[in-house]
């Protein structure tokens, strides 16, 4: 029998059956990853092992660790064994650091709780951790305090968190999903190395099949709280056996081709466009800080091509959005569509703003939860100039749901009724209704599951393809891109890095910085697929 | 010093001089003039000019100001019509009350609200928070000159325990004076501390489904160990705004408590002032009402400051 | 729709007071501006429900009367402060971080720093005692409670992405204030409305009972709380019943206002399900 396993593992929250029956086992220095959609069970599983489930939960099945039953563990007892034999890396590293305790303290924690150092010996063990986790110099003294790391140093934090008592497990649960590619990659190897040297198991679960390719050993499929299928990862992925695994393979850097219909005829022009942010200006006192968001930005869009603009966050790219969308103040330069200026905040002549319409990437935030779908969808007929009766807008209600698969019966629920890929589906036929010139999809498909991304992509090409519709595509991540968009900018720090096609850009970038971001994407392999279509 | 320190700073003296013009000027316009309304319509009215020259009335609205504000930056406050004695010592005599009250009920209801607040938090939805609740909502909607009046009928006329009013002055002692200032005190905090709890409780759930606190649960402390080492300095936050903003709510509650107790403090005098007429009298002391809350509110931003890392920018 | 038994109780109560209130103006047991001195100080009875006080006058119809005082004060409190405040304070969330906005919100904190009772001591050491005064007191004190709430809450809608939606159809701050911020933030109005209700009730107790709301004859349940307050040692009946009115009507608007929130508060909804 290996140190740790699970069996027949059984969770309801109140009435609610989340997890049926999960068993695997875990051997040393393995690591495991589980992967899912959201709402698979995946991150419930990791907190029943520690016992750390919501109120009003309850679980029945056998947790055994070192040859004892964990399970009925009380409290006082798991807590001799939470971050000193099983140890946890959490998701969100801005919120699962305390703000108001200095990071070498929160990293010396485990430390004093678990064994006899006094508190000088236990903070020098951890200034040894967070550089043993490569967190630069400067921050290893005493009183830097979490908001002063970025998002990837905070996560760097918390992996020396979870080292320093040298646990038997790490469980990471969707360690990098809140990071950039390139401090995703980054944080993966670092992950792996440290584990490895010190011969510990990990439990790694993500949503992101290409993430466990990189590192797990083998894998669990999990869908609605069970597991699908559990083995040797590189068999798992070429049986593909379970229809569900092969869906989610599919689905991975997934990105439809679109036919080339780009005309010459220049749609949108982006003229040496440059914004700052001021500090906040407060009654009469402090001064305006500046700092350069857009530094010279400039391009064109064709009509009827779908341009990508592809960046980390901070690039820049969402305040390109806003200075486009004339929701944002210019510094320097000029936007035109159609050879029509786009003057910011401006409201007088609704008929260059009604030339573009724009999803955003939250599918929960983007609707006004108190109106029903048919004046939410209507919503950007104020800009048509003509007055429209009842019956009008309501066919074009109706043409528009159907147009993005949904039904007419629809127009009279609540946008709470529906699910995050059909919030997108209305946000798409929201932004239809007027018959845009240019649609804008700012990170439109980024909070979705793998395979309902899928299917929105499916849905974004045949749209285009039907209507010869021009998109703006904005995304962080540059393997979405890769197909659907005919070219593409590459911006950092609000600067255009480098621009061209997008088949070119991915296969040949010329500078190192999105040479950097081409190789951060995680991929799986021709091989562990057996000649599967995502490879590179 | 951060920046946060100096926006803080210049915030409270532009309060103090905007607060200062309001009273300063809704005095001013007072129908008719101050001295002969200050005297009553039966007044001689060679009476009236002499304290009209007295209030220095003869010199303009500006003047007059200017003359108010650096006088009390010096501690000299005017001189009160009535009782015929420079008004910083009429405050002076009662500032020994009012300002021990004041501390005494904070103290009380920040001893009572803050255990309350945390076991209602860690019993979260079941039967003892809910209690503990439906007692702060009673709390809340007790007037505390009633309750105070009900202290009085109980401990001070059948159980006899504390007299019913007056205190018998610092030079007698200080447990005596704690003694007495102690049911005033009590009236004074049960409400406040009813509303603190609620908000310590609120401010602990909303903490404990935090991230941070899942990270030190899963490093190993105990729920205690987490609470008091994790949640408890981040519900502070929030508390901290709502002690600042209960003091102006206190000073308003001693005031009325004053009355009930028979208090020689500063809102017994401010009553007399308005019975009186001695508009000087009322004037200062609300400026001096209205400086302690600004002041206070200030202190805690400068709380906030002990407490909140990300307030102090490094240079 | 299942209602959580604050809420319940906190209706019945308030439209308990709400109807003896209304009742007062058209019928009330006993006339209380006859004196009736033989009749004083009796205890509770079938005749006289909660009692007499020290002129004979009957105390349940006292109160009864007293409501209309207390309730009418609280109730035109909390509109002066909805409508001011609520305007400013989608005003100021509207041009946030713009001189405006500081302006407005610095005037708030300048309010704030004057509690209601003050705020009464300088209106009738200008003008004299009143009801009206005590409205005015408590109101301009609610200004900036709506303001903020208002704020707070229109600001972080501001942010979502619905909104921006609304502004690339073409819409003004006007516009997009009346038509989703309001309707999004009605809930926490109406909830704060019940608070400061409340709240209004034991302000107008507390400065009619030093003498700064409305005067003799007119009853209100502070005035009767102060007239009480020399006789407690021999009748507690005249402080306690009038003491327990304030206790049980500001009780009840704060249940109703928790279970307001309880009942329609989507993010509770949401953590049920």
């Amino acid at each position: 029998m290996s140190f740790f396993s699970i069996k027949n593992l059984n969770l309801h929250i109140r009435e609610k059956k989340l997890l049926n029956d999960i068993s695997f086992d875990l051997d040393k220095g393995e690591v495991l990853g589980i992967a899912g959609e959201s709402g698979s069970g995946k991150s419930l599983t990791a907190l029943s092992i520690l016992n750390l489930l919501p109120n009003f939960s309850r679980k029945t099945g056998f947790i055994y660790f070192d040859n004892k039953c964990i399970s009925d563990f009380t409290d006082k007892e798991m807590c001799k064994i939470r971050g000193k034999d099983i140890s946890m890396i959490f998701q969100e590293p801005m919120t699962a650091l305390n703000p108001l305790i200095s990071i070498n303290e929160q990293v010396a924690e485990p430390l004093l709780i678990h064994s006899n150092h006094s508190k000088k010996e236990a903070l020098e063990i951890a200034t040894y951790y967070l550089e043993k986790v490569e967190l630069p110099r400067n921050l290893l003294n005493d009183n830097v305090y979490p908001h002063e790391l970025s998002g990837g140093q905070q996560q760097r934090v918390l992996i020396a968190k979870s080292l320093v008592l040298k646990p038997r497990i790490i469980i990471a649960d969707e360690p990098t999903t809140s990071l950039d590619v390139t401090t995703q990659k980054g944080i993966l190897d670092l992950l792996k190395n440290l584990v490895n040297q010190d011969g510990i198991s990990l439990l790694l679960i993500t949503h992101d099949l290409a993430v466990l390719a990189q590192c797990a050993h083998s894998v669990a499929i999990m869908k609605s709280g069970e597991i699908l299928e559990i083995g040797n990862l590189e068999k798992i992925f070429k049986t593909k056996k379970h229809p569900y695994t092969k869906k989610l393979l599919n689905s991975v850097n997934y990105s439809p081709t679109k036919k080339n219909t780009s005309s010459k005829n220049i749609l949108l022009s982006v003229k040496s466009v440059s914004t700052s942010y001021y500090n906040s200006q407060s009654l009469f006192f402090t001064k305006q800080n500046k700092s350069n968001i857009l530094n010279d930005i400039s391009f064109e869009i064709y009509e009827g091509e779908i341009f990508g603009v592809v960046g980390e966050s901070g690039s820049g790219k969402s305040t390109l959005v806003k200075t486009i969308l004339g929701l944002q103040d210019l510094e320097k330069g000029e936007i035109l569509i159609k050879n029509k200026k786009i003057k910011a905040n401006k409201f007088d002549d609704l008929s260059i703003r009604s030339m573009m319409q724009v999803v955003f990437q939250d599918p929960y935030g983007s609707f006004n939860p108190r109106h029903r779908i048919k004046r939410l969808i209507s919503e950007p007929l104020f800009l048509l100039n003509t007055i429209q009766t009842r019956k009008e807008i309501d066919e074009k209600v109706n043409y528009a749901l159907e147009e993005v698969g949904l039904s007419p019966n629809d127009s009279n629920k609540f946008i709470h009724e529906f699910s995050g890929g059909q919030r997108q589906r209305i946000a798409i036929a929201r932004a239809l209704i007027i018959k845009p010139k240019l649609l804008i999809l700012d990170e439109a498909v980024s909070s979705l599951d793998v395979s309902i991304k899928a299917q929105i992509l499916d849905l974004l090409v045949e749209l285009a393809n039907r209507y010869n519709l021009t998109y703006l595509f904005v995304s962080h991540d540059l393997s979405v891109v890769q197909n659907i968009a005919n070219r593409v900018i590459v911006m950092k720090s609000g600067e255009i890095v480098e621009q061209g096609k997008a088949k070119q850009i991915l296969t040949e970038p010329k500078k190192d910085y999105t040479k950097s971001l081409v190789e951060a994407i995680p991929i799986i392999s021709r091989r562990l697929l057996n000649g599967g279509q995502i490879a590179k | 010093m951060s920046s946060y320190f100096f926006s803080r700073l210049k915030i409270l003296i532009l309060s103090l001089f905007f607060a200062s013009l309001i009273i300063f000027f809704m005095i001013e316009i007072i129908p008719g003039d101050p001295a002969s309304f200050m005297l009553g319509i039966n007044a001689e009215p060679e009476t009236v000019d002499a304290l009209r020259k007295e209030l220095g009335l003869d010199i303009s609205t500006f003047e007059r100001y200017f003359n108010w504000i650096t006088g009390m930056l010096t501690g000299d406050f005017g001189v009160s019509y009535t009782y015929r004695v420079p008004v910083s010592e009429l405050v002076m005599a009662r500032i020994g009350v009012s300002i021990p009250l004041a501390l005494y009920a904070i103290f009380l209801s920040t001893l009572i609200a803050i255990p309350i607040g945390i076991f209602s938090a860690s019993n979260h939805g079941n039967f003892k928070d809910l209690s503990f609740m439906g007692f702060t909502q009673l709390g809340i909607a007790i007037p505390n000159f009633w309750f105070a009046m009900v202290l009085v009928l109980i401990f001070s006329i059948y159980l006899k325990w504390f007299s019913a009013g007056g205190v018998p002055g610092w030079d007698k002692g200080f447990f005596v004076n704690l003694k007495a200032l102690t049911l005033p005190a009590f009236a004074l905090a049960l409400p406040q501390a009813s509303i603190l709890a609620r908000i310590m409780r609120s401010a602990l759930i909303e903490t404990l489904s935090q991230d941070y606190f899942r990270t030190a649960r899963a490093s190993g402390l105990t729920f205690f160990q987490a609470v008091k080492k994790h949640a408890f300095r981040n519900a502070l936050i929030p508390v901290l705004t709502i002690i600042g903003l209960q003091f102006s709510f206190l000073i308003a509650g001693a005031i009325i408590i004053e009355n009930v107790f028979f208090l020689p403090g500063i809102g017994r005098l401010i009553f007399q002032g308005i019975v009186q007429r001695d508009l000087i009298v009322v004037e200062s002391v609300v400026m001096l009402l209205v400086f302690s809350v600004i002041i206070v509110n200030f202190l805690v931003d400068m709380a906030y400051l002990y407490v909140d890392p990300r307030l102090r920018v490094k240079k | 729709m299942k209602f959580p038994i604050s809420f319940i109780l906190g209706f019945l109560l308030s439209l308990f007071f709400l109807a003896i209130t209304v009742i007062s103006f058209f019928w009330v047991p006993y006339d209380v501006e006859t004196l009736n001195i033989t009749n004083r100080l009796m205890e509770p009875s079938f005749e006289n429900l909660l009692g007499t006080d020290h002129f004979g006058r009957d105390i349940f119809s006292m109160i009864m009367i007293g409501g209309q005082t207390s309730l009418s004060v609280a109730l035109i409190a909390v509109g002066l402060g909805l409508f001011f405040g609520v305007p400013l304070g989608l005003i100021s969330a509207s041009w946030r971080g713009s001189l405006l906005d500081d302006i407005i919100m610095r005037g708030n904190d300048l309010i704030f720093a004057f509690p209601s009772l003050v705020i009464a001591i300088l209106i009738t050491a200008v003008f004299g005692p009143s009801a009206l005064n005590a409205i005015l007191a408590i109101g301009i004190f609610n200004i900036p409670v709506f303001a903020r709430v208002t704020r707070g809450a229109a600001i972080s809608i501001w942010t979502l992405a619905f909104i921006s939606s609304a502004r690339i159809a073409g819409k003004g701050s006007f516009r997009i204030s009346l038509e989703h911020i309001l309707p999004n933030i009605l809930n926490l109005l109406i909830v704060q409305g019940s608070i400061q209700f409340s709240l209004g009730i034991l302000a107008e107790a507390g400065l009619s009972y030093v003498g700064l709301g409305v005067q003799p004859p007119t009853p209100s349940w502070g005035r009767m709380l102060a007239d009480s307050q020399t006789m407690i040692s021999f009748a507690p009946n005249l402080a306690l019943f009038p003491g327990i009115t304030i206790i049980l009507a500001v009780l009840g608007l704060n249940l109703l206002g928790d279970g307001t929130r309880d009942l329609i508060d989507p993010r509770l909804k949401d953590k049920i399900k």
